[in-house]
């Protein structure tokens, strides 16, 4: 079981998570631009990557804030936990 | 205003006097309810010097800034729960009425909520030399000192149910830690029934407050 | 004769004072206090312990410990009995019952042992065969094959114990508490950390435990009692004996399995039966050791041919003398110290059978100092005896090493000793994905490169030799100490004492060849457990099961309660030779957890009943109970769904319940009904696009009911939300909080973190109770002090009152289509609310109403439900609620309406369902289907979704998704349920006239 290092309550059990998926991917701001291709690859396409992935954790036993887990597929190894609501200010500042 | 109807606490359908009369020796757990506590939602912006301050004003006690830690004033504590959300915990719901009006007024004008919850959770207080033992069932927490120890508190999952943990004192005497756990109300029959079960294996006492 | 291969030598686990009686397969015997009932039944002359899964040959103890394959027993009686059980690892108690498994109708006679006659028709892949034959082969061939083989019987009845969970943390964890796992503890619990050890069996010391060994001058119990009690003393140490390490997870999660009560005398009767420890280390030492293997050759299975470290053992541990007579094989110099212990107890040596040549100088001089004969470069070839061995056969080996040469010699002997080199125990390191290296030298896989916060240390990296087992064992604890944080260095030297100079067991030449030659149909033992031999190996080889993987499942090998801790590494030997790959390229099978069989009682600790399904209860649940409310569950709340009153059906109770909806007032409990509440300046934006319905502004006080979707377009959730300030919205919805509560922050949080709004959960806060009815404006009235009695206020709002005395919000709202009134209080008062408006509604009619009522009033009004309807795979449209949806704004959901899949004609649409007549039900579950064919197979067009029996209507109605279910409005279709063999024919029709088909009882 996974020992997922929550920025404010320590290291917590993959147990007292929700798994979010990937967090590379990001909501369109304006979905109707988009063509049916592009929203549904939105909706359902991610990657399946080898290593080091992004991806978005909801310590739901804990501070209930979404995280954003670098975690490696390969080895479980987690590189980075932050609080999305930083990421997703970041990316869109 | 008329007078209010009685209230009735979370555990009151388990009779726990009886359960108190029923208790046997050398007990190495001991349980009760602290019934009828003012609690109150804080929400804001723990970064903005001028929420600090109001709160410290009007609620008597710092805001505890660090993850996992509470304060004290008076017969206020405040328990951190997230970034932007602590726990008040006061003696009464009249006066977590009070509060709440305080708060809110030192905070009009900013991006901050204060919501009064002080029916929502059930608070069990567990005592004893094997208490820690007891949690150790259920949670995953790390109890142990420096990672858990008096004034520290902690949101977590106990069982199959997700509660805010408080160690409460240390043990001192050799009588055992001493903590409180806030239940969300409806699962606290279930989760009294649990910490019984776990219990036996030590001896269970249980007190009314 | 009593015991009549106990020694007065050695035994040093008994006490010969006392004298334990047991009972196996109805006979009694006894042994003494400190016995396992392996050791007793040696004790006893007893060779036959049980009979082999799949051609029943009878089988003795092997080995001495956890790695026995044969001694499986059950024990105890009832639906206390344990089944499986190694014998070598129970604890010999007075009055103990134990059994052999896998006879019939009894280990002396065995109908199953004929299946050894026609073992060629049983070969490698049996089941695979008979499964791929005729369609008739396995349906057939199951029965007979359940009861003959198989491993052990369950017991029945509900399991009477107790077992726990702990979750622990530490710095350090050292699985293994032999030599180099005790001084691996010491060197980490002397920096100060925290530090576990555990170990599977009853005492510390591993192998030191075995064979007699000194270590510093000291005995090496002595030197273990010493080192046990440092550690007992530092106080940072949780010792666990007893205490199998299972599994080693991710991020170092460790599982450990402790038996508390089994074994023991007058266990205290509260504590648990087992304790299931999960530890979560920073830092582990897999201290493991090393398991010796069997030699495969003809008759290798046969009762007293056995492990020659379990013949020392059982001799320096328990004074059992397993033979008069004993034979040694070995591959390197294990034997040699146990001829000489053996000899000295009474036995006579007639040879060791060294397949070396030359065999080891130093272990050469020690044979001819003790007069035993060795006999170089042989190896056995064919055991035989009946019941157990009587004589054994070797052949002198070609100068190649591989092949033998027709030199035979022959022994008489009722004891076979087999030594065909040692296995480290690599399990635990190979769980967490660590990297396997195969070392020439000793013929065995050791660990690699690691992969975890893990080193391993002593017999387990494949060094034997003790002086050498110690230091790493210190070096191992004292790094892991340092690299968990520990402030200070250990201290005290490796050993504390210098190793002794008796022979190790290390092994340096490897057990070529791996299996002697096959001796016409006599079989080649290579997994005893599950009856795999050389031959099975070779002929799937032939059969081109050339991975290592395919030929476990293929042959079995390696599988059951022992996973092949004796035969793996012959298996994958014999494999790599019979396809001609070297042995790392063939590499190993993946292990994994558990290590050892867990009881499933362990496994579930803290999960069974109420523990592991938390009651979710309302603050009136004692109220519903007391009334006799029918509880039905919803997640994992408790509501009730209709009260009966004496002699009254549940059907009955709802119709009488409906009823007060129309015709008085009905009181309903809503307190599991989720309840949100939003702040912030943003709040109404957010509400905006979390609802797909047109949002304009709301005025403060007002109330509005709206859907949710997610992303992909399928309704997610609805509800009410009300505006109880300027920046303050209550949302009350149908579906559960945590989903809200992680949609809504998801969306704040990573989709649109610039929104300022703080969401919190305060459905616990509040108790709801939900009034319908048209006398409910009246009652309310009565029982509001206000002047402006909520029953005035318009639908779709809420306001503050005192409703029976108490503060509280109250909502006027619609529910499926009826006006509805709910009163929010603060939930310390909810028996209060509740009872008083029981009491002040008698007069105006009221009832309580379960959940089946308000199914009811929901179906009638064509209206859909989480779950059923909105299944996550229905849209708007597809309940029909396409005109809701908003044309001029962004919402979550929006984009994936408009995707062409989603407006196919053919998809599954919301319709109403009548039955034909008052008399015919609706079956529950049932498919749609376009004609009544006697119940044969035909396409379903679709699926029931809710049902009801209508007070209304006076006949079944139901809700269905159809596929292009509106085409068929007007038309009949069946329900068919083809599980209760029931067909009705129903009209089709449009959910929302569903109602209007009613005459209102209430005129």
């Amino acid at each position: 079981m996974l020992l997922i290092p929550c920025p404010h309550c320590g290291p917590r059990p993959e147990s007292e998570f929700v798994y979010g998926g990937d967090a590379a991917v990001r909501r369109p701001s304006d979905p109707d631009a988009l063509s049916d291709a592009e929203w549904t690859e939105f909706l359902f396409r991610r990657d399946n990557p080898k290593g080091l992935h992004a991806e978005h954790w909801f310590h739901r036993s804990g501070c209930r804030r979404w995280l954003r887990v670098e975690r490696d597929t390969l080895t479980h190894r987690i590189a980075s936990a932050t609080l999305a609501r930083t990421a997703s200010h970041r990316r869109s500042g | 205003m008329a007078e209010l109807p009685r209230p009735r606490s979370p555990l009151a359908y388990l009779d726990l006097t009886a359960r108190a009369a029923a208790a046997g020796e050398g007990a190495g757990v001991t349980l009760a309810q602290r019934p009828f506590l003012g609690m109150l939602s804080l929400r804001g912006d723990a970064n903005d010097p001028r929420f600090a301050a109001a709160v410290q004003d009007a609620a008597g006690a710092d805001l505890p800034a660090t993850p996992g830690s509470s304060s004290n004033g008076g017969s206020v504590t405040l328990f951190w729960l997230a970034p932007d959300e602590w726990l008040v915990v006061c003696g009464s719901s009249s006066e977590a009425a009070d509060l709440s009006q305080s708060l809110s007024a030192a905070l009009e004008g900013q991006h901050a909520a204060v919501i009064d919850v002080s029916s929502g959770r059930a608070v069990i207080r567990l005592g004893g030399t094997s208490a820690k033992a007891v949690l150790q069932e259920g949670s995953s927490l790390d109890f142990d000192a420096p990672h858990f120890q008096a004034g520290r508190c902690a949101s977590t999952r106990l069982g199959s149910v997700d509660v805010l943990l408080h160690q409460v004192e240390d043990d001192r005497e050799g009588t055992g830690p001493l903590y409180d756990i806030y239940v969300p109300r409806s699962y606290a029959i279930s989760l009294w029934h649990r910490l019984e079960g776990v219990s036996a294996e030590y001896g269970l006492a249980v007190s009314v407050v | 004769m009593r015991q009549r291969n106990r020694v007065a030598e050695a035994g040093l686990d008994i006490d010969r004072e006392r004298i334990v009686r047991f009972d196996f397969d109805g006979n009694r015997y006894e042994g003494h206090a400190g016995d396992t009932l392996a050791s007793a039944l040696l004790a006893n002359g007893v060779s036959v312990v049980g009979r082999s899964l799949k051609y029943h040959r009878p089988r003795g103890v092997v080995a001495l410990g956890g790695e026995e394959p044969n001694a499986l027993v059950r024990v105890g009686l009832g639906d206390r009995a344990v089944p499986n059980l190694k014998a070598t690892e129970v604890p010999l108690l007075d009055g103990l019952v134990a059994e052999s498994q896998n006879r019939w109708p009894s280990l002396g006679f065995d109908v199953g042992a004929a299946a050894g006659l026609v073992s060629r028709f049983i070969p490698a892949g049996f089941y695979y065969k008979t499964f791929m034959g005729p369609p008739w082969g396995w349906a057939t061939w199951e029965r007979h094959i359940r009861r003959m083989a198989g491993l052990g019987r369950a017991p029945e009845g509900r399991d009477p114990d107790r077992y726990a969970k702990r979750h622990i943390h530490c710095e350090v964890l050292v699985a293994g508490g032999g030599p180099a796992g005790l001084v691996a503890a010491l060197a980490a619990a002397r920096t100060g950390v925290r530090v576990v050890l555990a170990d599977e069996n009853a005492a510390f010391g591993g192998g030191l435990l075995q064979v007699p060994a000194e270590i510093d001058g000291k005995r090496a119990r002595a030197w273990v009692a010493d080192i046990v009690g440092k550690l007992e003393r530092l106080g940072n140490v949780t010792l666990l004996p007893r205490s199998t390490v299972t599994g080693y997870y991710d991020h170092e999660l460790l599982t450990v399995a402790e038996r508390i009560t089994d074994g023991v005398a007058a266990p205290d009767p509260r504590l648990p039966r087992e304790r299931h420890w999960m530890i979560r280390a920073r830092q582990v030492v897999l201290a493991t050791g090393a398991i010796e293997r069997p030699q495969v050759f003809a008759g290798n299975d046969l009762p007293r041919v056995m492990l020659t470290r379990a013949i020392r053992g059982y001799l320096h541990r328990f004074g059992v003398l397993c033979g008069r007579s004993v034979v040694l094989c070995t591959t390197d110099d294990t034997a040699y110290q146990a001829a000489v212990e053996l000899r000295r107890a009474g036995a006579a040596v007639v040879g060791i059978v060294d397949s070396r040549d030359p065999p080891g100088e130093e272990a050469l001089a020690l044979a001819r100092s003790e007069k035993i004969p060795v006999f170089a470069a042989h190896i056995p070839t064919f055991a035989h005896g009946r019941r157990r061995v009587r004589g054994l056969e070797a052949s002198r080996l070609k100068a190649d090493g591989r092949e033998v040469s027709g030199l035979v010699e022959r022994f008489a002997c009722d004891l076979v000793g087999m030594s065909g080199g040692w296995s480290p125990a690599v399990h635990l390191f190979s769980q967490t994905g660590g990297k396997l290296r195969y070392a020439r030298r000793l013929a065995a896989f050791v660990p690699g490169e690691t992969r975890g916060a893990n080193r391993s240390a002593g017999a387990c990296t494949g060094e034997f030799d003790l002086r050498s087992c110690l230091w790493q064992g210190f070096e191992a604890g004292a790094a892991a100490a340092s690299d968990a944080g520990a402030a200070a260095v250990s201290t005290g030297r490796a050993d504390e004492s210098a190793p002794d100079d008796v022979i190790s067991d290390a092994a340096d030449a490897p057990p070529v060849p791996w299996a002697a030659p096959s001796r016409g149909r006599k079989q080649r033992f290579v997994d005893f457990q599950n009856d795999v031999t050389a031959d099975d190996i070779e002929l799937a080889a032939r059969e081109g099961y050339r991975s290592v993987e395919h030929l476990k499942r293929y042959t079995t090998l390696g599988m059951g309660t022992d996973q092949g801790r004796l035969a793996n590494m012959h298996g994958l030997a014999l494999l790599s030779e019979a396809v001609s790959v070297p042995i790392p390229s063939v590499g190993t099978t993946t292990f994994r957890p558990p290590y050892a069989p867990v009881t499933i009682g362990a496994l579930a600790a803290g999960k069974v009943g109420e523990s592991g399904r938390p009651v979710r209860q309302t603050a009136v649940h004692d109220w519903h109970e007391g009334r006799g409310g029918v509880s039905a569950d919803w997640g994992y709340w408790k509501r009730p769904r209709c009260y009966p009153v004496e002699g009254e059906s549940e059907a009955d109770a709802t119709f009488r319940e409906v009823r007060a909806a129309r015709s008085g007032v009905a009181l309903t409990d809503l307190g599991s009904r989720t309840r949100i509440e939003l702040h912030g300046i943003d709040a109404s934006v957010l509400l905006d696009r979390l609802f797909m319905n047109d949002w304009p502004e709301l005025p403060v006080g007002r109330a509005r009911y709206g859907v949710m979707l997610r992303e992909d377009g399928m309704i997610f959730d609805h509800g009410v939300a009300a505006r109880l300030g300027r920046d303050r919205f209550l949302l009350s919805t149908a579906g559960p909080a945590e989903t809200l509560l992680e949609h809504v922050t998801f969306l704040l949080e990573a989709v649109w973190p610039e929104l300022r709004v703080f969401v919190t959960d305060v459905t616990e806060s509040w108790f709801v109770a939900g009034l319908l009815g048209p006398n409910v404006p009246e009652m309310l009235a009565e029982l509001c002090d206000d002047a402006a009695a909520p029953g005035e206020a318009l639908v779709m709002s809420i306001s503050e009152a005192q409703v029976a005395g108490i503060p509280a919000r109250v909502l006027r709202s619609e529910i499926f289509g009826e006006p509805v009134t709910e009163i929010h209080v603060a939930t310390d008062f909810a028996m209060a609310l509740w009872s008083g408006m029981v009491t002040a509604g008698g007069p105006w009619g009221l009832e309580a109403c379960g959940t089946a009522a308000m199914d009811v009033i929901r179906i009638e009004r064509g209206r859909f439900a989480l779950g059923a309807e909105a299944d996550g795979r229905t849209t708007p449209a597809d309940l029909g609620l396409a005109s809701m949806v908003s044309h001029g704004k962004d919402f979550v959901g929006r984009r994936s309406l408009r995707l062409p899949a989603f407006q196919e004609a053919e998809r599954l649409q919301l319709v109403g369902l009548m039955a034909a007549s008052g008399g015919d039900r609706i079956p529950g579950g049932a498919q749609m289907v376009a004609a009544d064919n006697g119940g044969r197979p035909q396409p379903a067009l679709g699926h029931l979704t809710s049902h009801c029996t209508s007070p209304l209507l006076g006949r079944d109605i139901g809700l269905a998704l159809v596929r292009a279910g509106r085409s068929h409005v007007g038309e009949r279709l069946y329900a068919s349920s083809p599980l209760v063999g029931e067909t009705t024919p129903v009209t089709v029709v449009e959910p929302a006239s569903l109602y209007g088909q009613g005459e209102p009882t209430n005129g």
